[in-house]
């Protein structure tokens, strides 16, 4: 009786077609753990609608398009713009329920790296110090001798291709590490943190090269869990999701053993992904009030970033954001608005404009996990969304 | 090493360390084979979400049914255990690896303990108590004549003409008369409840095991004797049940029980369901809920139908429920219930009374009893499958706490 045809499965559920219902079903498919929310909180955004589906940039086909337009055939799920407290603008693919949490991909590094701002502001962890004082077990790996700040701005040296398509090479154990994919020998299931401490240096220096490995955002999370002393999913919970006056439980992926995908595995609705980008924007502090990210972290994401390392690395990042810089998992685009934004494959986002008081969260299952043309294409969708709003 | 041995010392999931630390130390990591085991169930019941994949129950965005609380001390009520001893509540609850206990007298909390960590929101496994959520979701759609219990199932399920449910109704499958051969062995390694176990992704799969719940209903072919004719425990009968449901709805099992159940009753929490490789939710064991709202469900069936001020189940269906057939009730599960039955799901304490039971293993209980107004719910992680001296222990200190309400001790 089920309809194998149309069913996603561990195998298939990164894959188009089957990705565009698995992103919001992510739990019946990987185990996962509650980030608790409070549904009593206070709705922090009030409606505000405008049609702005007619503004116009050039779409990943290099001709004109208009936002209108764009949603659909950037396989978008939800588009939320808020503009202060208020949204300007919610669109939802209509096989999607919004009240589902969707996959964020890479979009829970900068999540993540937020805890990272509350545990160093709290003196749990020494962004300048190295990883192992935290985590003892990484000696003789490639995080035995880089410091946290290292593994924040993704400049670890490291022996680890980001090669989302090999089905073969240290990308594809990873991924089974994670729980993401089938196992491939039943009888000896990997581990994520066994498969980040058997990863080595390629000899050059840390600290020079942007290069952008995901098990660099897993470490973080391990770390943040030993000097928390709880699970990250109860980390986040307690630390951002309940401060911020998040309504709606999220989920995060975890391992066999529980650990849990710090790199890409979280699922939060649009809303409380925009309610987390207005705080951002907001200096670390939540629409209610509440400073729930120190505003010195928020403000380092902002100012700093080191501009070489930016260059030195992967060409398809300079050439996605050619004016950019990249600080404790966050993207600063360098325009003239001070755009910021996090970025998961497949087409997630959180963009913020200070100078426009916006921010964008879209939600996507595009067929390829990076797609230059349409990856471009939504940056500026973005931006023409803000220079109409400003 | 957690221990193993030692059924006496009942430890805490954080006494043994199980799946504490960042990483997990080697002898804190649930076997995936073993998970519902000693010592790892003891974490796992309450951390499903955790290793396996799951579904959402949705609780609606209604307000939640509030339960009054009309707090007893009920911690040192002297009962009977099985062997005879005398005990206290206290004593047992803590002897018996339970994981919460609560009980409602006349629609109010009058004692609830939680303990091994769990919490008012920890969603714990209901395991068979699930097979009484999908019935009593059978029973709603009864009464909105989507579902006819005299109904061959092949009405439903036309493929299933190809199987030994050739022949049986809906009837035999509520009450598990079908007369298909389903061994239902939880320790052997081949059994029809092993590979159920495979099925639904609850353990890693061997050889030709089938990949999901419906492919193992259709290898089921042998029918070893009449539909109808005596009562046997037969696990995926549930299933077949839920497949019925949702081929006469036309509606995901996870959405149906959300639209007709807890969202109408005001669940505080959603529930959960694990779904196979194909995202069917496992209606044989797969639920997950918070104790309270076990308890709410209870309180539904107490009040013949009624909860969170609706009619949500029909009368009919909880009168009919109350009158299982002894006649077709017989050994082993006369061990634990010598005058029991089972109709619509539930097991009927005494075929004589009113009271009747949703029972998972490993000691998951739901008692609902009208003539005491009693609604007691206990989940447990025990070391054993089945255990009928922990069970007629379970039913020794309800009718204590039964009688010490009820004003009679």
């Amino acid at each position: 009786m089920p309809d194998l045809a149309q069913q996603y499965t561990l195998a298939n559920w990164r894959t188009a077609p089957f990705n565009r219902r698995a992103f919001h079903h992510v739990r019946e498919i990987v185990p996962t753990a509650e980030i608790a929310a409070d549904r009593n909180a206070p709705a922090p955004f009030t409606a505000a609608p405008r049609d702005i589906t007619g503004i116009a940039f050039e779409g990943a086909g290099g001709v004109e398009t208009t936002l209108g337009r764009f949603l659909p055939d950037g396989f978008t799920d939800a588009l939320i713009v808020l503009q202060g407290k208020q949204i300007i603008c919610e669109w939802y693919d209509e096989d999607y329920d919004p009240a589902f949490p969707h996959i964020v991909f890479s979009v829970s590094k900068s999540i993540t790296s937020c805890l990272a701002g509350i545990m160093a502001d709290q003196g749990l962890i020494d962004p300048d110090a190295p990883a192992v004082r935290y985590i003892p077990e990484a000696e003789g790996s490639a995080y035995g001798d880089c410091t946290v700040r290292h593994i924040l701005d993704m400049t670890v040296d490291i022996d680890f291709e980001e090669s989302y398509l090999d089905p073969d090479g240290a990308f594809a154990r990873y991924r089974e590490a994670t729980g993401w994919n089938p196992l491939r020998d039943p009888a000896n299931p990997p581990d994520l943190r066994s498969f980040l401490v058997s990863l080595g240096r390629t000899g050059k220096p840390h600290g020079e090269t942007f290069r952008y490995i995901s098990p660099n955002s897993d470490f973080l999370g391990w770390l943040l869990e030993r000097v928390g002393g709880k699970p990250l999913a109860e980390l986040l919970s307690a630390h951002i999701w309940r401060p911020m006056g998040a309504r709606d439980a999220a989920y995060i992926t975890v391992d066999r053993l529980g650990a849990p995908r710090t790199a890409g595995g979280i699922c939060t609705t649009a809303h409380d992904l925009a309610l987390f980008g207005a705080m951002m924007r907001d200096g670390g502090k939540a629409p209610n009030g509440r400073q729930v990210v120190p505003a010195g972290w928020v403000a380092d994401i902002r100012n700093n970033g080191d501009r070489q390392a930016w260059l030195n690395g992967d060409p398809g990042f300079s050439s996605l954001l050619p004016d950019g810089r990249y600080r404790s998992k966050w993207y600063q685009t360098g325009n003239r608005h001070g755009a910021f934004c996090a970025i998961g494959i497949h087409g997630q986002w959180i963009y913020v404009d200070p100078a426009a008081d916006a921010v964008i969260v879209k939600l996507s299952a595009q067929p390829e996990p990076l797609d230059d043309l349409l990856d471009k294409a939504n940056l500026r969708a973005f931006d023409a969304i803000c220079r109409a709003l400003k | 090493m957690p221990d193993r041995t030692d059924k006496t010392a009942v430890k805490t999931a954080h006494d043994l360390g199980i799946m504490r630390g960042a990483p997990v130390p080697p002898t804190g990591r649930v076997p995936f084979q073993d998970w519902d085991r000693a010592p790892w169930n003891r974490w796992t019941f309450q951390h499903i979400r955790e290793i396996l994949p799951t579904t959402e129950v949705w609780r609606g965005s209604g307000p939640v049914w509030q339960l009054p609380g009309a707090p007893r001390n009920l911690d040192d009520l002297s009962f009977a255990a099985d062997s005879g001893d005398e005990t206290t509540i206290a004593q047992w609850l803590n002897d018996d690896f339970t994981d919460g206990f609560i009980v409602l007298h006349r629609g109010s909390i009058v004692f609830e303990r939680y303990m091994n960590g769990m919490t008012e929101r920890s969603l714990h496994l209901s395991q068979s108590m699930a097979k009484s959520v999908t019935g009593t979701v059978a029973g709603i759609l009864v009464g909105q004549g989507l579902l006819d219990p005299d109904c061959p199932v092949t009405e439903y399920l036309p493929e299933l003409k190809r199987t030994a449910w050739n022949g049986a109704t809906l009837r035999h499958v509520l009450d598990m008369t079908s007369g298909v051969r389903y061994v239902e062995d939880y320790e052997a390694l081949d059994s029809d409840m092993a590979i159920t176990d495979m099925a639904a992704g609850w353990k890693p799969r061997r050889g030709r095991a089938p990949t999901c719940i419906w492919d193992q209903i259709m290898t089921l072919k042998t029918r070893e004797r009449v539909h109808g004719a005596s009562f046997e425990y037969k696990t995926i009968e549930a299933d077949v049940l839920a497949y019925c449901m949702i081929r006469a709805t036309g509606t995901g099992l996870a959405e149906l029980f959300s639209r007709e159940l807890w969202a109408p009753m005001g669940a505080e929490e959603s529930a959960c369901m694990t779904v196979d490789s194909t995202g069917y939710p496992l209606a044989d064991a797969g639920f997950n809920a918070t104790l309270r709202d076990y308890a709410r469900f209870g309180l539904v069936h107490l009040n013949g139908g009624i909860g969170n001020g609706r009619r949500i189940l029909p009368l009919e269906w909880v009168e009919d429920t109350r009158k299982g057939d002894p006649a077709l009730f017989n050994a082993p599960y006369t061990d634990t219930l010598p005058n029991g039955a089972y109709r619509n799901t539930f097991w009927v304490e005494d075929h004589r009374r009113q009271a009747y039971m949703a029972i998972g293993v490993f000691g998951q209980f739901i008692y609902v009893d009208p003539e005491e107004e009693l609604v007691a719910v206990k989940l447990s992680s025990w070391p054993e499958f089945l255990s009928p001296p922990r069970a007629r222990t379970f039913l020794n200190a309800v009718h204590g706490i039964a009688a010490r309400l009820g004003g009679t001790t």
